[in-house]
């Protein structure tokens, strides 16, 4: 089980609509895929045309002293989501992202279930607070605001810089992708995703941009990860 | 001046590192002392730093990976 975990920089960068992209594009790739949603926003289960009203999730089931995966969904036989849920305590536990129970709560899966594990992480715009994953991906927009944020932050081994909505026409975005291909030569992927109305339109679908249009640039992008992942872990195997 | 000098020799530090096919073969010629610069990468580095004030601070500020 290969475990990826999917944060933005800041909030806004796309990380759950990459998350619900790549899940598809590994399922279309023959694999098998959970997908858990970390972040209190709840978002990552609309990509998946789950009912907006329904109030299902991991945290819920948590906090009611349930088992955390009883709430997992399917889409097909291949892709399981797990949504983070509505609660009705508004505060959430300080514990319930807490590294270690992650770790914890993944070794209860059976191990033959999913070859991968995709987590949408809530955005962190602070030093990050390192996830137990095997990769973990930064989603950034090329833009002052996550230079700015990046400057701060310590990456380590297997994590990786993922620049989603590119512009190529843009002075500034173009500034900056040079910059950081200098500056985070190690850990930037050699590849964007490229900005596509495919991507918020597909949202609007309650779909993955993979799966609304897998013909589009953003589609392409999200492709290209899931091949760069495929291809990583198969050496590593 | 000065800030601009410190940018332009961050910039020059890192691009020794980061042309790392050059640097392989440089090292598989045993030519370790060949002072390879990619001026043209160089050059648009600096025009960013000119370009855009926020973007060259940040970069100095930075101990890594200019030091």
């Amino acid at each position: 089980m290969i475990c990826v975990a999917v944060q933005g920089c800041r909030g806004g960068t796309g990380a759950s609509s990459i998350v619900a992209g790549l899940a598809q594009a590994l399922v279309n790739a023959g694999e098998r895929v959970l997908c858990i949603d970390l972040d209190p926003h709840n978002l990552l289960r609309l990509h998946f045309n789950h009912d907006w009203r329904d109030g299902h999730g991991w945290a819920n089931a948590v906090n009611n002293g349930q088992t955390w995966h009883t709430a997992a969904f399917a889409l097909g036989s291949h892709l399981h989501f797990l949504p983070y849920g509505h609660s009705d305590i508004d505060v959430t536990p300080t514990n319930i992202l807490h590294g270690d129970d992650w770790r914890q709560r993944l070794k209860e899966l059976d191990e033959d279930a999913y070859r991968w594990v995709l987590l949408d992480l809530p955005a962190s715009s602070c030093a990050q607070d390192h996830f137990p994953a095997d990769v973990t991906l930064t989603v950034v927009h090329a833009d002052p605001a996550c230079h700015a944020l990046l400057a701060k932050r310590q990456f380590q081994e297997n994590d990786y810089l993922l620049i989603n909505h590119f512009a190529p026409s843009s002075l500034l975005q173009n500034d900056l992708y040079t910059l950081w291909q200098a500056q985070y030569s190690d850990c930037l992927l050699p590849w964007a995703i490229h900005q596509d109305e495919a991507m918020f339109e597909a949202l609007a679908h309650k779909r993955s941009v993979t799966a609304y249009r897998s013909d589009c640039l953003a589609a392409q992008g999200i492709r290209n990860l899931a091949a760069w992942l495929l291809a990583r872990h198969e050496e590593a195997a | 001046m000065d800030a601009e000098k410190s940018f332009n020799s961050a910039v020059q530090n890192k691009l020794k590192k980061y042309d790392e096919d050059i640097s392989s073969l440089l090292e598989n010629s045993d030519l370790t002392e060949f002072d390879y610069r990619n001026l043209a990468q160089l050059d648009r580095l600096k025009a960013i730093g000119t370009r855009w004030p926020l973007l060259a601070e940040l970069t100095l500020s930075q101990r890594e990976p200019f030091a």
